[in-house]
């Protein structure tokens, strides 16, 4: 039987989007949200969600190794992903990836959240930090394009 | 646990209390333990007051296990509209539902492995949505999904 989506709107969790998850979008969301989606449906036929990952983006993630504060949410998604795979230093919850255990490819993660999708809201969120991120990685094969960020509080 | 269709359709009588409603509440219901996730949904599941914001929340969390395992577990057809969420919309925006449920979706595609989720990398308010919809092993209750359906379908037509 074909597998089906838990999210009825936005997209399937291999990034498809669907007649039905559109009609919900819709109806539920304002226009300005509906554009980024419009926005990355272009990109959905180029790329496949490639990894994906939850962490809480605690303290330990808002400075850097230096003990600098971190001003950019790019930054700070990427010190977690650092904390997590170079330094062992996990909050409770944070999920694995193999995407980002490859420096290499934390590296280009400033250029691939340019190239993403995160909403102005979820980046003030991530700047005061103390909140769930989930990260959908887009590309081919091992090449990662650009990230999908959600953040909860 | 098990949230009881009869307490899900609390749902459709629910009081507003203001008092209630202004108590201090925990900062995010993704980062609850187990036993106050366990708390929250029976208070959910009893009162169903989604004016307040973490029943609301708890209700999302509910309603995206259910509806997903309704689908694909119990063979449940697609609900024509969106009143899986309506019941949220008394707290939450729109926005605000779709991004708690996705984050909740990627948390439990990534827990899954073919039949099997790995309860023990859910968030804990999912891990125990999960043992209140299911007999905590493989195998969903779809009886109880298709009660928190029920009750969905139900709060919408009253509140239509």
């Amino acid at each position: 039987m074909e597998k089906q989506p838990l999210v009825v709107h936005g997209k399937t969790m291999d990034g498809n989007p669907t007649v039905k998850t559109f009609l919900v979008l819709l109806t539920m969301m304002a226009a300005s949200t509906a554009s980024v989606d419009a926005q990355s449906l272009t990109r959905v036929r180029e790329s496949q969600v490639i990894d994906s990952y939850t962490a809480w983006i605690g303290r330990d993630d808002l400075y850097n190794s230096s003990g600098s504060r971190l001003t950019k949410p790019w930054q700070i998604i990427r010190q977690d992903r650092a904390n997590y795979h170079a330094y062992g230093i996990r909050d409770e919850g944070d999920e694995n990836d193999s995407f980002f255990l490859d420096p290499a490819n934390r590296q280009i993660l400033e250029t691939m959240l340019e190239n993403g999708t995160i909403s102005r809201n979820a980046q003030q969120m991530i700047l005061r930090g103390n909140v769930w991120v989930s990260v959908k990685t887009f590309g081919q094969g091992d090449s990662g394009n650009y990230l999908a960020v959600d953040v909860w509080r | 646990m098990q949230i009881h269709k009869s307490a899900l359709l609390a749902l459709l009588v629910a009081a507003w209390t203001p008092s209630a409603a202004s108590a201090q509440q925990p900062s995010t219901i993704l980062k609850i333990g187990d036993d106050a996730a366990r708390k929250l949904l029976n208070a959910m599941a009893a009162k169903g007051n989604l004016k307040l914001p973490m029943h609301a929340e708890a209700w999302v969390v509910t309603a995206t296990v259910a509806l997903g395992m309704g689908l694909e577990k119990c063979g449940l057809p697609k609900p024509g509209d969106d009143s899986m969420w309506t019941p949220a919309l008394e707290t939450m925006s729109p926005d605000q539902i779709m991004v708690l449920n996705r984050m909740v979706t990627a948390n439990f595609r990534k827990a899954e492995k073919g039949n099997f989720v790995d309860l023990n990398k859910l968030f804990p308010v999912t891990r125990q949505v999960a043992l209140s919809l299911s007999d905590g092993k493989a195998k969903w209750n779809c009886s109880e999904i298709a009660g928190v359906w029920a009750a969905a379908a139900n709060y919408s037509t009253a509140n239509r």
